[in-house]
């Protein structure tokens, strides 16, 4: 269970937008190796996780 | 990945201990030690870690970024430190220094975050329950540009 905090993690005020580096952002997020993909799959594999330190560990990993 | 293991011999700042002998053909990763040396609030929300040890940049020279005073930029400081702190307790959860560390920042974090719903509106929608009026849907939204910064 997520609860939306109305605040960025770390200040940002964009002064010139760059959709070139938006493209580079973005690709980072999605797509196989994106980093979005990698907190779904932390998210879903510490249901299986044997360790219990680690399934505490992988949920919070997979919230940031 | 190896279990953690308790430091005999301290290891200098930026190392962590290894196994003396390890399974063959199983890859060991140093661990933070306990009473690591931590950054300031503001500071740790520039170089995007708490901890000095991690502060490892991709190009060596990466300066931290300047992050202005502003009110909320220091509620994202203190939030940022109590959920680095968590992140190293996953790790190292009978570090009972952290710990405290842990509990006081988690104090002051919940002080800073009312002062600042109190001040500049809700954080939560549940802390537009706190206002006159359901003040959940009002502008600027954090992607719009946020006032005072």
């Amino acid at each position: 269970m997520f609860f939306y905090d109305k605040k960025l993690q770390y200040p940002v005020k964009i002064q010139n937008t760059n959709p070139k580096l938006a493209a580079i952002i973005i690709s980072q997020y999605g797509g196989p190796d994106g980093e979005l993909g990698a907190s779904l799959r932390y998210l879903s594999q510490r249901y299986a996780m044997p360790y219990p330190e680690l399934k505490g560990l992988l949920t919070d990993i997979g919230t940031s | 990945m190896n279990t953690e293991k308790k430091a005999t011999a301290a290891c200098p700042a930026g190392q962590g201990p290894l196994p003396s002998c390890a399974p063959l053909a199983v890859p060991s990763v140093p661990m933070q030690q306990q009473a690591e040396q931590r950054y300031s609030q503001s500071e740790a929300l520039a170089q995007g870690t708490l901890f000095p040890g991690l502060n490892l940049p991709f190009h060596l020279q990466v300066k931290g970024a300047q992050v202005p005073r502003t009110p909320l930029s220091e509620l994202q400081a203190l939030c940022f430190v109590v959920h680095e702190l968590g992140l190293y307790l996953d790790t190292h959860p009978d570090d009972a220094e952290a710990f405290q560390l842990y509990q006081r920042y988690t104090v002051l974090a919940q002080e800073g975050r009312s002062r600042y719903v109190e001040q500049y509106g809700p954080l939560m929608q549940t802390d537009a329950a706190l206002a006159d009026h359901y003040n959940w849907l009002h502008d600027p939204w954090p992607w719009d540009y946020e006032e005072g910064k």
